[in-house]
């Protein structure tokens, strides 16, 4: 069944070749868990992409509840932790695995600054994720607000009080970071927009980029 | 590698990790998936629990029942309310009204939902001719209710309701009627009061 299906397709669009690439293509041993148990320092990359493929889905399912607006958003987030099937364990993903991003990508730059990954021909890579790094950190700081608790709001507050350091710009800075010249609704709309639609596009963009030059330039080392 | 392949089972070291891969990732995909779709179909699991609203106390209906029929017989009357609503977490303060009339005996009061069957307007009650009438697409209702002429195809809606506390309680359900909602062929006018 699945063989026919497969065929069919491929009859059409030949796409299995593209997949086999990806599918079968070597890994070389010295980045080989199997081969080396030491190389699980290399998977440190991949398992990041995984765990922001899980937070993409639970993320999804969890706007069906999630309302961005002042007196809904911690009303909805209580009802979908209280009332909801799984509610409170779709939540809980989505909050711990962003924490677990966070240790991945630090862990997978870290193998990638030891190993000196980042050199010629790879520099453009190492900015690629620099910015990456950026895009994950601006995630949990913009989804810590979302639940608009105590601690979201006030975390928040310090966290956008920083922008009015910056010289010149600071002042006007800070309230286009906040929405207005409190942390209030617009703030809130604002953060939502970014977490859930800025952000996700320029991570598919920015990880697209990663993934072909690594491709393009095959893995570093053996050292 | 060489000389590793177990040829006699069939299985190359290649399609050990091949299966071990897609195990790890089938396994994970369903932790991910349970409380997914597990919130998605939620819904379905949740039962709507009738709203009770309070429409004051016993006597005063009572009599304000009478007072607007003639000889000592009830006729219906508005019985406004408020209450609070819940919208999953959204709550809000709302009001509606209900068509109430003292008709004695054992089941006190009938207590009739105002939404009209067809699409869902408010019915007016006029009392010189002793029937409700839909502003909408002109429906006709009879005092107890029964859907006589126009579009309607069913009956008004009665109210469960109770007596807590000298007070009247009426159920307000997640029906379209707000009410329990009789078939066309129903009691003319059943007592749908609560102990
Ligand atoms: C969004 C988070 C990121 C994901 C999902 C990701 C994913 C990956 C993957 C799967 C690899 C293949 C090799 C490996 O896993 O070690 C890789 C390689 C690489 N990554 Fe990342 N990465 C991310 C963030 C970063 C960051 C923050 C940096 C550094 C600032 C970085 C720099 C590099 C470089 C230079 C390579 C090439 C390494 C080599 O050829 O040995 N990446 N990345
Ligand atoms: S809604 Fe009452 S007649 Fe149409």
């Amino acid at each position: 069944m699945y063989t026919r299906i497969v065929r069919w397709i491929d009859e059409r669009l030949m796409v299995s070749p593209l997949w086999r690439d990806m599918a079968d293509h070597p890994v070389p041993a010295h980045v080989n868990p199997s081969e080396r148990v030491s190389a699980f320092v290399y998977c440190f990359g991949g398992v990041t992409f995984l765990l922001i493929i899980a937070q993409f889905v639970t993320g999804m399912f969890l706007t069906m509840y999630y309302v961005p607006d002042i007196i809904n958003s911690y009303n909805s987030t209580k009802y979908l932790m209280h009332h909801v099937l799984f509610g409170q364990q779709l939540l809980s993903m989505h909050n711990w695995g962003s924490s677990l991003i966070i240790i991945m990508v630090t862990l997978h730059m870290l193998r990638i600054y030891w190993m000196g990954a980042y050199k010629k021909p790879r520099e453009l890579n190492w900015i690629v994720g620099v910015t990456l790094l950026l895009i994950v950190l601006g995630f949990g700081f913009t989804g810590y607000l979302l639940p608009w608790d105590e601690k979201a709001y006030f975390a928040t507050q310090v966290g956008v009080s920083f922008t009015k350091y910056v010289p010149f710009i600071g002042p006007a800075l800070l309230k286009v970071v906040s929405g207005g010249s409190k942390i209030g609704a617009a703030t809130l709309t604002r953060f939502f927009a970014i977490h859930v639609l800025f952000l996700p596009a320029l991570l598919i963009v920015l990880l697209g980029l990663h993934f072909l030059m690594i491709r393009r330039q095959g893995i570093s080392g053996p050292y | 590698m060489a000389g590793k392949k177990s040829q006699k089972a069939g299985w190359t070291r290649r399609d050990f990790f091949n299966w071990t891969l897609n195990l790890v990732m089938g396994v994970i995909t369903i932790l991910v998936a349970i409380p997914a779709v597990g919130a998605a179909v939620s819904p379905a699991f949740h039962k709507a629990a009738p709203v009770w609203v309070n429409l004051g106390a016993q006597l005063g209906l009572q009599q304000s029942s009478i007072q607007a029929g003639s000889g000592g017989v009830g006729t219906v009357v508005k019985a406004p309310y408020s209450y609070v609503e819940v919208d999953h977490w959204a709550k809000f303060p709302a009001s509606d009204y209900a068509y109430l009339r003292y008709i004695g005996g054992a089941c006190a009061f009938y207590i009739l939902s105002p939404i009209c069957t067809h699409l869902g307007c408010h019915v007016n009650w006029i009392q010189a001719d002793n029937q409700f009438y839909c502003p909408c697409h002109g429906s006709v209702y009879t005092v107890d209710g029964l859907n006589v002429s126009g579009p309607a195809p069913l009956p008004l809606g009665v109210f469960r309701w109770k007596v807590v506390a000298n007070a009247v309680w009426v159920a307000r359900e997640s029906t379209f009627t707000h009410a329990h909602q009789r078939s066309a062929k129903a009691p003319k006018e059943p007592c749908l009061k609560e102990a």
